[in-house]
């Protein structure tokens, strides 16, 4: 399991967001403001003008009490066709996965792995077809129907109807959302054993910055590339200076546990190592590492006993330290890991792996310190939380593209929409940026066409230089793709779950509730402009 | 706009495009008109003359190409106007899966009134419209009747200045129409403005103070009911029955005034006026069935109807066809 321990930057994905939506917006007037030109002539800058002020006072006297009776509306619409017949389909779905999803001779965590994954794999999958499906039909069936025109020329605004239906398709998931949720941890707390339901943990892990140190003992950017395709982790030779060293920040008393035995404090260190080995070795020994606590400001190096990384060993590595650590030849000298070792909330721990000519693999994220734990029912939450935020996100998205289109197109836009953002986000950012192997579109072709694989180099003349010129093209249209679809997998929460990890709020929560808010106010203003410029009885 | 003009109509335009822009058709042709307050005015045409879509762009439902249309002051496109406007479409285009109580209530939230003013309107409504016992039941159950009246109770629920009515006694039984004219003239009254259009033309000569015909988007006749439909060239005198040498006399005195005499009958009954006597008595009376009358009942019944007499006399130099 991987995960992106970085803290989601909030100030420079809100310049970021402002760039894009002013674009986006400055674009959308540009246009309406030629139209009009078009249309009236010489009244049409007056009219765009008078329009716009009209939009603006739109927004600054919408009436809550108005958005509520249509969220009152979609709900009861909704409600009184049956869409909760969801949870028919649910607990169906439910009662049989036991006789699939019950292994007793497999190891508690891999259970609850694969219980957790299906709970929230199902919950998800089943929520997000219904409300879309539901948010593409609303406003064009009102519209179809005419019932729009009984609402419309009452003193509603159109901004008014986009946000009453938002909010009523929204309460409609949230209710099914919750139900889901709260029916799924039961019966996955009624289907676990005892022995089981105590991996059903919520660690919460503090990561640090890595950096390196080469075989020489100098600063390095990774460490040694052993020829794994896989770059996820780079690798320190054994019995040499290279070094793996990790920075913890704001280390204090809360950073510690309570011994269960004796109440000392003590440092809990987790890691999930790799191991490559140049020769055989002894395949039943692991490869062995050392923690050392480095304060360069006073001078101290503290090493811990060595551990074994087993590479065929499932699981983290837990090793625990007391907080005052004896050391040197006979264990005469002691250190504070808080008041000795970290200087002003600083820890920096070095690890090097003492193996000769065997290899230690790391990632930042393969050490942290690890907190008191939290409960498993927050956790689970956090991760419906993340569901729902989907959920919105999708809703936004689908009643905002059914005021421009009808039912049927809607619904097909958003769901090339959402099927990207679940599943293909990744790769568009990679087209987008230029990094995928191989080339643009024409020269995709060409290396078809010439059966040329994309790891061989073109050959640097005007031709190569033209046909990167005509590929800039519909990269650039990816790339304004890439900032008007966005990334729906910052919403899938279910590895930390499943792997019984907290879900931080600055690395999981954050950067999802910034996607959700960032896409969903510009669409809902985009909506809200489709809808209160289009003719609802438009032949 | 004139401080009378309630709705105000300066060249109004609309002209229908397919997708692409082309013009399809011109629905309204620069139709200039203005409704005056407390007045009830008919707007009448046959299929596709542009009625409709008269009231839609009044409505802010479309847009016009060109020309403006103002509504109590206020340019049709802006919403506030609706505060003061009831509309009830042509097929009450209502939730069905609500009830009536609650229709009422959603619409009244959509007029941001309290909670207390909004029960209270809609007793009152139920009332009018006669749905208090089908109070609960929701509208997909109701008759296309009940339909319409649940349809002019959301109309006003916000007590309007102005009503928009389309097709107002489409699908009402007899009873139903006449008590929607009797509420139309009750909305007159009390000095509300009331604009409708209607293909039925009876409903429209009973009601209505002023009608503009349009045909083919064009506005063909516009004037007071009274004065369009007076026959200047017929005099008509209603007296009770009278003896057949009266009425020679009578003939005499036109023939002396060198007018000619055109016709002299017993007037009918409207069927609408039957239905509606029929109707009452039974409620007054149950169990009474119709039986056929005898010979000597039916000639008593006949000298009873014959209680007065139309005479009606033309000019002498008016066409008599």
């Amino acid at each position: 399991m991987t995960f992106n321990p970085i803290p989601f930057d909030v100030l420079a994905g809100l310049v970021n967001w402002a760039k894009v939506v002013g674009c986006v917006f400055a674009a959308v007037f540009v246009i309406a403001f030629l139209l009009q030109i078009a249309s009236r002539g010489a009244q049409g800058p007056a009219f765009f003008f008078r329009q716009l002020v009209a939009s603006v006072m739109d927004w600054l006297t919408m009436s809550p009490r108005r958005i509520w009776a249509l969220t009152l509306l979609t709900f009861r619409e909704a409600s009184r066709r049956k869409v909760f017949t969801i949870g028919v389909i649910f607990i169906v779905l439910i009662m049989f996965a036991g006789w699939f999803l019950g292994d007793s001779t497999e190891r508690p965590e891999m259970q609850v792995k694969r219980y957790v994954s299906f709970m929230l794999t199902t919950i998800g999958w089943l929520i997000l077809p219904v409300v879309v499906i539901l948010s593409c039909w609303g406003i064009p069936e009102d519209i179809k129907a005419r019932s729009l025109h009984t609402v419309v020329t009452k003193p509603v605004k159109r901004n008014e109807v986009v946000l009453g239906r938002i909010f009523g398709f929204n309460l409609i998931g949230t209710v099914a959302l919750l139900t889901m949720g709260v029916a799924g941890y039961a019966w996955m707390m009624r289907s676990l054993n005892e022995e089981t339901r105590g991996s059903l943990t919520a660690r919460v892990p503090v990561y640090g910055e890595i950096s390196w140190l080469n075989k020489q003992g100098n600063e390095a950017l990774q460490g040694d590339n052993v020829g794994d395709i896989w770059t996820f982790r780079s690798y320190i030779a054994g019995n040499t200076k290279a070094r793996a060293i990790w920075d913890f920040t704001g280390i204090d008393e809360d950073s510690f546990r309570k011994n269960p035995q004796t109440g000392e404090p003590e440092l809990h260190l987790e890691s999930t190592f790799n191991v490559f080995r140049s020769f055989k070795g002894d395949l039943e020994r692991g490869i062995l590492a050392r923690y050392t606590f480095v304060n360069d400001s006073r001078g101290l190096r503290v090493s811990v006993d060595p551990f074994e990384v087993q590479e065929f060993r499932a699981g983290a590595n837990v090793m625990t330290i007391p907080r005052k650590i004896t050391y040197g030849p006979d264990r005469s000298l002691s250190a504070d890991i808080l008041d000795d070792l970290a200087d002003d909330g600083n820890l920096r721990i070095e690890v090097e792996c003492l193996t000769t000519s065997q290899y230690l693999g790391a990632a930042q994220s393969d050490l942290f310190i690890r907190l008191p734990e939290q409960s498993f029912a927050s956790s689970f939450g956090k991760a419906i939380f993340g569901i729902w935020m989907m959920m919105t996100t999708a809703i936004v998205l689908s009643v905002c593209l059914s005021c421009v289109v009808k039912g049927p197109v809607a619904m097909l836009a958003a769901g090339c929409i959402i099927v990207i953002g679940k599943s293909f986000w990744g790769f568009l950012a990679k087209v987008a940026s230029g990094d995928v192997e191989g080339g643009g579109v024409i020269e995709g072709i060409i290396r078809i066409h010439r059966h040329i694989t994309p790891n061989v180099e073109f050959q640097e003349d005007s031709r190569r230089q033209l046909v990167e010129s005509i590929d800039k093209v519909p990269q650039l249209y990816v790339q304004v793709s890439r900032y008007l679809i966005p990334d729906l997998s910052q919403f899938n929460m279910t590895e930390y779950v499943a792997n019984g990890f907290d879900i931080p709020f600055s690395a999981g929560l954050l950067p999802a509730l910034a996607t959700m808010l960032g896409f969903c106010i510009p669409w809902i203003f985009l909506g809200y402009l489709a809808l209160k410029f289009r003719e609802l009885e438009s032949k | 706009m004139n401080s009378e003009a309630v709705i105000e109509t300066r060249s109004l335009s609309k002209v229908y495009r397919d997708f692409w822009g082309r013009k399809k058709v011109r629905a309204l042709n620069s139709l200039n008109l203005e409704v005056h307050r407390g007045e009830i005015f008919g707007l009448l045409g046959p299929n596709g003359s542009g009625k409709t879509t008269t009231l839609k762009l009044l409505l802010g439902l479309l847009f016009p190409t060109e020309g403006s249309a103002e509504i109590l002051g206020s340019p049709a496109t802006d919403v506030v106007k609706n505060q003061r406007i009831g509309y009830l479409p042509e097929e009450s285009y209502l939730y069905r899966f609500l009830n009536s109580e609650e229709t009422l209530d959603f619409y009244g939230r959509l007029f941001n009134m309290p909670r207390k003013e909004r029960k209270e309107r809609s007793e009152k409504l139920l009332e009018l419209v006669k749905l208090t016992d089908a109070r609960k039941r929701q509208l997909r159950e109701y008759s296309k009747g009940m339909t319409r009246r649940i349809g002019l109770a959301q109309a006003l629920i916000n007590d309007p200045d102005l009503v928009l009515l389309d097709e107002p006694t489409s699908g009402l039984d007899p009873l139903g129409t006449r008590d929607m004219k009797d509420l139309i003239l009750n909305l007159r009254d009390q000095g509300k403005t009331v604009l409708m259009c209607s293909h039925v033309l009876s409903d429209v000569q009973d009601v209505c103070d002023r009608v503009a015909i349009l045909d083919s988007g064009e506005l063909k006749v516009l004037g007071r009911v009274e004065e369009l439909l007076k026959n200047q060239g017929v005099t008509q005198i209603r007296t009770s029955t009278l003896s057949d040498e009266a009425v020679a006399e009578i003939k005499a005195v036109v023939a002396k005034h060198n007018s000619e005499f055109l016709e002299v009958d017993h007037p009918t009954t409207t069927l609408e006026d039957l239905f509606l006597k029929t109707v009452r008595d039974a409620a007054d009376r149950p169990g009474q069935r119709y039986i056929p009358p005898s010979e000597s009942e039916q000639g008593q019944a006949q000298d009873a109807a014959d209680e007065e007499v139309p005479v009606a006399a033309g000019d002498s130099d008016s066409d008599s066809e």
